[in-house]
């Protein structure tokens, strides 16, 4: 049997055929006994996982939720970011405050930005120039301690950035992109020697730190606003974004 | 099952105006998604208390999250990623303090003809979760969040061709893992 009609019998238990399918589907399993027992061993299992799906009972903990939610507010400082607008809504003077402290900060990176070079060099767009050819590594950061490069594959099916990373300081990778939560699956860990340590600090943002010797890949294939931060010691080493 | 596309303006509706500061609106969002969001997590973590304790964290999180949120996109999409990376840390953090004797046992026996209910349910978690990361976030999203195609292709950024294709690999595995433990024989 072909991989296109067990594809059309799948699609036909999902509930996903189109009407002209349909009709392919119901000469298929006419002329097809093959077809036919494939449609039943495939219906068998998803009916076990459905009815495994389906035993798991309703519950509601949304009033658990809210009050953790609560507690967490009145214990922290933190809160959403529009909650702390509107109170600064109420309260004009805090307004001010903050203005002149967001004023102060922004002028203190403004005047980081200016006497540090390797900033804008810090920002590297992949818009299709760089490393588009396969095994052409490239090195877009490099110091006494840590050294990063890249390479890009690119078919119909994936874009993998592969990242090789050699650091005797310990750096944080975080990677999000426009849903500012990727996937963990997305990133593979190709290789690493044994007393490398790489190992995941925070899953929102996902969030690596590294230090030794390692190579992963992303595949960035079909993801929008890929963006990688590679930062040591409360310092941005460099930035990537994959587009 | 959720009516998700329809429901989305009203996910945006309600998200605007938690973060205008009415956090009382976010009970709406936890009633719409507490169950999709457990049953996957469930699942995953294959435990009653810990998929409590997981969903509540996901929730949680997702509210402390919520300004990071971009209305473009899905709250759904969103949030099923944040429960999936969620629960597959947290069985990894366990399975790090654990030892290997606390785990489940491997239902191995071939000559094995009556499987209990308990054992069976074990025997498919197990199963499911040995399956790779990418096969296991399909079955997941596909059985027990219950997403359609377009659903699960808008959550993993993946194609709709693709996420036919990988359910099929999926199943396929699953189907051949069981078969070799007899799972289909036992439960007829």
């Amino acid at each position: 049997m072909k991989k296109k009609d067990k594809i059309l019998i799948q699609n036909k238990i999902d509930g996903e055929l189109n009407p002209q399918e349909e009709i392919e589907f119901s000469q298929l399993i006419k002329q097809s006994n093959d077809a036919l027992n494939y449609y039943h061993k495939l219906f068998k299992l998803s009916s076990i996982l459905n009815s495994d799906a389906d035993k798991v009972a309703a519950i509601d903990f949304s009033k658990g939720i809210m009050q953790s939610i609560k507690n967490k507010q009145a214990n922290s400082s933190t809160h959403l970011k529009p909650t702390i607008k509107l109170s600064f809504v109420r309260n004009k003077l805090m307004t001010y405050a903050a203005i002149l402290l967001i004023g102060l900060v922004v002028g203190s990176l403004l005047t980081y930005n200016f006497t540090n070079s390797n900033s804008i060099e810090n920002n590297v767009l992949l818009s299709g120039t760089i490393g588009k050819i396969p095994e052409t590594e490239n090195s877009i950061y490099s110091d006494k301690n840590t050294k990063i490069k890249l390479r890009e594959l690119e078919n119909e099916n994936y874009s993998l950035f592969i990242f090789s990373i050699q650091t005797t300081d310990t750096i944080t990778c975080t990677i999000v992109d426009q849903f500012n939560v990727i996937l963990s699956e997305a990133v593979i860990l190709l290789s690493k020697t044994d007393d490398t340590f790489f190992n995941i600090e925070s899953e929102m943002p996902l969030k690596y730190s590294i230090q030794g010797t390692t190579s992963f890949q992303i595949n960035a294939k079909n993801k929008k606003n890929v963006s990688i931060k590679f930062s040591g010691k409360k310092k941005l080493l460099k930035q990537v974004e994959l587009e | 099952m959720l009516n998700k596309f329809d429901s989305m303006d009203e996910d945006k509706f309600f998200i605007e105006k938690i973060l205008a500061g009415d956090v009382n609106q976010f009970k709406v969002l936890v009633e719409k998604y507490q169950n999709p969001v457990f049953k996957v997590v469930q699942r995953i973590v294959n435990n009653y208390d810990d998929a409590r304790e997981v969903t509540q964290d996901v929730f949680v999180k997702t509210f402390e999250s919520l300004n990071q949120y971009k209305v473009q996109y899905k709250f759904f999409s969103w949030i099923y990623r944040i429960a999936i990376n969620h629960a597959l840390m947290f069985v990894k953090s366990k399975k790090q303090f654990s030892s290997l004797d606390e785990l489940p046992n491997a239902y191995t026996s071939k000559s094995e003809n009556t499987i209990d209910q308990e054992k069976r349910d074990q025997l498919l978690y197990e199963q499911i979760n040995e399956l790779p990361e990418r096969y296991k976030t399909v079955i997941l999203l596909k059985y027990y969040a219950k997403l359609s195609y377009e659903e699960i292709s808008e959550t993993l950024e993946i194609d709709t061709k693709k996420v036919r294709s990988r359910l099929f690999d999926a199943r396929k595995k699953l189907k051949n893992k069981l078969q070799d433990l007899n799972f289909f024989t036992a439960i007829q």
